[in-house]
């Protein structure tokens, strides 16, 4: 009896074992590779980029939308903290800054509602770099920001474009 | 000891096996068919681990794989259909009616058609979404999902196989985030299948 017992036994602990390493690899896996697949922020970390509106041809990233122009960066907060700048909409309209860790977690976003004056600036860190109001922690040394900005209306976009690239991502 | 040894080997070997057996299901389990629903209001299916570190990794990996980038649901639910309101598989070659009686209890909204590999369908077409700018003050209102052009507001599915549907809803009402279950969604009604593209 347990001749086999024990070997199958094993053989459940490895099964499961297995199963939730693979699920604790994959999202930090498909995170790297979507990150590497982000053209347009260039593979540099701390500096932004603009993405071109989207349409059919898009292929960076699953399910994007074409109501929506994207801007991000890619971060990397191991040698310091870096700031964030973001324009609120001067029609009303949403934008928001997500931040995500290197597992695709979705630590902080802000909105334009949090955006009083127009422009927000925000120092994003590692745990123990920087403290204190507008200061964002990052739970991983690596990520990605991503910035919406709602463009449904045709007619105004070239003016939406020209504001949204005011989102900056820069070293400090 | 020989019998000592010959264990050692079958429960390491079969402990290898296993691993390689359970890393394979959950490969299997991420990028096979599995859709990320926990809450259903049919036949929208949402999560609220959407973003979350919270998440436990079967539903972080999933929604890697179709919902990358994802916003937690204080900033944005995300709804997705992939069937009928009757069950039935979205499918290209087939007409629908998304049928408001009212727009989604949030600040802003949209309405996407994804192609069955979570793209938008290349077609040409330029008619993949609908949203609140485009609905206005409506509150009545249908989406044509047809692969020919339709009078009012249309999206195509044309080149988009099995296609799905993703409702956007950013900044929800409070109650929807505090349970997405409680939104008021629209019904997916097939018309016909089966026309000439």
């Amino acid at each position: 009896m347990t001749r086999w017992l024990i070997p199958a036994a094993a053989g459940l602990v490895g099964l499961v074992l297995g199963f939730q390493l693979m699920l604790g690899f994959l999202p930090g896996f498909i995170m790297t590779q979507a990150m590497e697949r982000f053209e347009v922020l260039g593979g540099v970390a701390n500096e932004e980029g603009h993405a071109p509106p989207i349409d059919e041809t898009a292929r960076s990233v699953v399910r994007p939308s074409p109501d929506i122009l994207y801007s991000g960066c890619l971060f990397d907060v191991s040698n310091g903290p870096m700031t964030v700048t973001a324009p609120a909409p001067s029609d009303g309209g949403y934008a928001s800054v997500s931040f995500f860790d290197n597992r695709t977690n979705n630590y902080a976003v802000v909105n334009d509602r949090d955006m009083e004056g127009g422009v927000v600036t925000y120092t994003l860190a590692a745990r123990g770099q920087a403290s204190g109001e507008g200061v964002i922690e990052a739970p991983t040394d690596t990520g990605l920001i991503l910035y919406r900005r709602i463009w449904a209306d045709p007619e105004a976009f070239e003016a939406t474009d020209t504001d949204r690239r005011r989102f900056d991502c820069s070293p400090i | 000891m020989a019998n000592l040894a010959a264990m050692i080997i079958r429960s390491a070997l079969t402990a290898l096996a296993g691993l390689v057996i359970g890393s394979c299901l959950a490969v299997f389990l991420v990028f096979g068919p599995a859709e990320f629903g926990g809450v259903k209001v049919d036949p929208w299916r949402t999560n609220v681990h959407i973003g979350s570190p919270d998440a436990p990794d079967i539903v972080r990996s999933i929604i890697a794989r179709r919902g990358l980038l994802a916003m937690s649901r204080e900033e944005t639910v995300y709804f997705s259909a992939d069937t009928d309101s009757d069950g039935r598989t979205l499918d290209e070659t087939c007409d629908y009616r998304v049928v408001f009686t009212a727009q989604p209890d949030a600040r802003w909204w949209s309405l996407t058609l994804y192609a069955e590999d979570d793209f938008l369908p290349v077609n040409g077409l330029e008619a993949h979404s609908v949203s609140a700018q485009d609905a206005g003050e409506q509150q009545n209102f249908a989406v044509t999902v047809s692969r020919q052009q339709a009078d009012g507001f249309w999206v195509s599915p044309e080149n988009g196989g099995a296609f799905n549907l993703t409702l956007r809803l950013y900044n929800p009402s409070e109650s929807i985030v505090a349970d997405p279950g409680v939104a008021v969604l629209p019904a997916v009604e097939r018309l016909t299948c089966g026309g000439a593209s």
